[in-house]
């Protein structure tokens, strides 16, 4: 997923490994430099909250969705951290930052980034209660990123794939 | 709850407060008014129906209007209101009408109880040069300075460069009726002596519709320095200490703490007595602020007096163990103080911090938004004086002070750190806030040291200090709670609720939020 902070210019790329209520990070890159981090996360089902493990100290950073951001709270600092889907003004209603219908794994990635699609042309499949369900490109346009990779899981409302018009 | 048997036995005994106030100091009235066994009565205008201090009354009244002039400012619209509610007192908090002469004469002349001072002494001392002149009369020291008299269409330079020879430069040039740093100027060298003098005029025309200005001298490096005073109506009066509010940022002050540091016993009993005697000058009753300057020669200097309770009396309260909400409830019955000035202890050390919705990064504006999540610190010594909770919404139409976080210790020292540690599990989510530079201030060697003087906080960079998190690790967390779909147990923003289905978590809701 990509993100924009409240106090800072840069764009942030971040791509997840989830294993069962572990995640760690697959892919981190600040605009087009890629940075290695070793951070874990843990979700705790139970109570709602995540912790960080970041080299062996353990973090409890307190997360709110307010609207389209992120507020967390994480060593006495606050920051506000807002999806950057797209680079154009448009809303998610016509820019087409594709979202999930429903929780659910990534069975299929059909396109490439970069990769001009169709009105109509089926970019990914996604299987929930053990029913297929195709994302369809609302329109032409050329796909700027891909959120997730085949296998991984998804909860509604996720954005799944960007397309630029 | 039964009304106290002081109450039913004082000399004048009444049994319902009308708190003509909102935000946390209606809270905090409303939450003593009930303690003490009487029927607490709130009001609201048309944009604060969900007001948190609705919750802590047991009448609720609204006053019809979106503007405060027709409702929290209009002493008519309050006289009705208590008259609709069978309301036998008013209390007026701070701000709004509390510090309004008339408004307090009509109280009375209704036939109400008034919580607070007579008018008269509300009037004196809101006339800042009769205030001054009060004050000379009664011996106590004023900040060198002249009044001039400038009628319309007279050239105000002569009188100006005749007060400012007297007073030197830098000289402050102030509003009679002022407040609030409105009708208030700086003047450092002559050449600027008039435009300034009609800035400030005008200034303080629009702001209190009275252009009057006198002339004082600028005193740089003071602290400010305020004591707390009560009165009753038998003649006795009595000072609870001082508190030091140096740390202000365009004179709104941000920190508060008692003792000063700065103040030693010998000190604290001069500027005491300087107080109690500027207060039977104008035969004050009730709770009361003297505030004054204290130079870095130690010597004080009277600035003003506060005819109200103030924003920072939870300090005091700390530490004198005393519930001044209380004792003015008690001095309105007509019930004398229950305690004499050898009683009055002063223990440990106690500080404030107050949570204002502004964004340090944006200079200090003020901020808007909902409160998504409000976590407030509990634990030995911590108190939480809040007008705002989960779900309400922060907008323009009110005070951006949503909340006073206070503490008590055994010393000035782990009074810091217990207010730093407060101030980190203070989590505020939906509106920008002072929280983090609270905490930098604290930590400063300049206010763990010796304390800070008015000017601290100008020309400090109002930034917020660098991310000290590894890198991406606030992307990384968005990320996590994204993918483990948090949006869901978390807060959930205003105004997407879907209104009939009465469910925050409600399938639908989401539905319809996120499939446009």
């Amino acid at each position: 997923m990509k993100w924009k902070s409240d106090n800072s210019d840069k764009i942030w790329s971040v791509r997840l490994l989830i294993e069962g209520e572990r995640a760690s990070v697959a892919h981190l890159k600040c605009g087009d430099e890629t940075i290695q981090s070793d951070v874990t996360i843990t979700f705790d089902k139970q109570s709602g909250s995540v912790y960080v493990n970041d080299d062996g100290k353990k973090l409890n950073p307190k997360i709110t969705k307010v609207g389209d951001s992120w507020w967390v709270t994480v060593s006495g600092q606050t920051f506000v951290v807002t999806e950057a889907l797209h680079n154009s003004k448009s809303t998610t209603e016509d820019q087409g930052g594709l979202t999930a219908p429903m929780p659910g794994i990534v069975r299929q990635v059909n396109v490439d980034t970069g990769q001009k699609v169709r009105k109509g042309q089926p970019l990914m499949v996604l299987e929930a209660m053990k029913m297929e369900h195709q994302i369809i490109a609302p329109q032409a346009g050329k796909i700027e990123a891909i959120h997730y990779n085949e296998g991984d899981r998804v909860e509604m409302g996720s954005v799944l794939i960007s397309i630029f018009e | 709850m039964r009304p106290t048997a002081w109450m039913t036995n004082s000399p004048q005994p009444y049994e319902s407060v009308l708190v003509a106030n909102r935000g946390e100091i209606a809270v905090r009235i409303l939450k003593a008014v009930r303690e003490c066994g009487l029927r607490g009565i709130a009001i609201h205008n048309d944009l604060d129906r969900d007001g948190m201090h609705l919750e802590y009354a047991d009448s609720v009244d609204h006053l019809r209007g979106e503007d405060l002039s027709s409702t929290y400012l209009s002493p008519e619209a309050i006289i009705n209101s208590a008259r609709r509610t069978g309301a036998d007192a008013i209390h007026p908090g701070y701000g709004f009408l509390s510090e309004r002469a008339d408004f307090a004469k009509s109280v009375l002349e209704s036939g109400l109880v008034w919580i607070g001072p007579p008018p008269e002494a509300i009037r004196l001392m809101g006339d800042k040069i009769r205030a001054r002149e009060s004050m000379i009369k009664a011996q106590v020291p004023v900040i060198p300075g002249r009044s001039i008299s400038i009628s319309d269409g007279e050239d105000p330079l002569p009188q100006l460069a005749a007060a400012a020879a007297e007073v030197g430069y830098p000289l402050l040039l102030k509003a009679s009726a002022g407040g609030g740093g409105k009708g208030m100027r700086v003047v450092n060298e002559p050449k600027l002596l008039r435009t300034e003098y009609q800035a400030a005029s005008r200034e303080a025309t629009a702001a209190f519709g009275n252009g009057t200005v006198y002339v004082e001298s600028l005193l740089r490096g003071a602290r400010h320095i305020e004591i707390q005073i009560f009165a009753d109506s038998h003649g006795n009066v009595i000072h609870l200490n001082e508190r030091d509010c140096s740390l202000q940022r365009r004179h709104q002050k941000v920190i508060e703490e008692a003792p000063s540091p700065a103040v030693d016993p010998e000190l604290r009993e001069k500027m005491g007595d300087a107080a109690i005697q500027a207060a039977r000058a104008v035969n004050y009753e009730g709770a009361g602020t003297v505030e004054f300057l204290l130079s870095s020669q130690n010597e004080f200097y009277f600035l003003e007096m506060n005819t109200r309770l103030q924003v920072e009396h939870p300090v005091t309260e700390l530490v004198t163990g005393l519930d001044l909400v209380h004792m003015q409830l008690m001095t309105a019955a007509g019930i004398e103080l229950q305690l004499s000035q050898d009683e009055v202890s002063l223990s440990g050390h106690a500080m404030e911090a107050r949570i204002y919705a502004e964004d340090p990064s944006t200079g200090f504006l003020p901020s808007i938004g909902p409160i998504a999540r409000f976590d407030t610190p509990v634990g030995p010594g911590v108190r939480v004086d809040s007008g705002i909770r989960k779900g309400d919404e922060v907008t323009t139409s009110f005070d951006p002070m949503l909340a006073k976080i206070i503490v008590h210790a055994p010393d000035r020292n782990s009074a810091i750190q217990r207010l730093d540690h407060a101030l980190s599990e203070t989590i505020l989510h939906g509106v920008k806030s002072n929280i983090e530079f609270c905490r930098e201030i604290l930590n400063t060697e300049t206010f763990r040291g010796p304390g800070v003087t008015t000017d601290y906080l100008e020309g400090r960079p109002s930034t917020q200090s660098q991310n000290k998190t590894p890198p991406g690790l606030i992307e990384i967390i968005a990320t996590a709670a994204e993918r483990f779909g948090l949006s869901k147990s978390t807060g959930t923003p205003l105004g997407n609720q879907d209104k009939h289905s009465g469910h925050e978590h409600d399938p639908f809701t989401t539905l319809t939020k996120r499939f446009p």
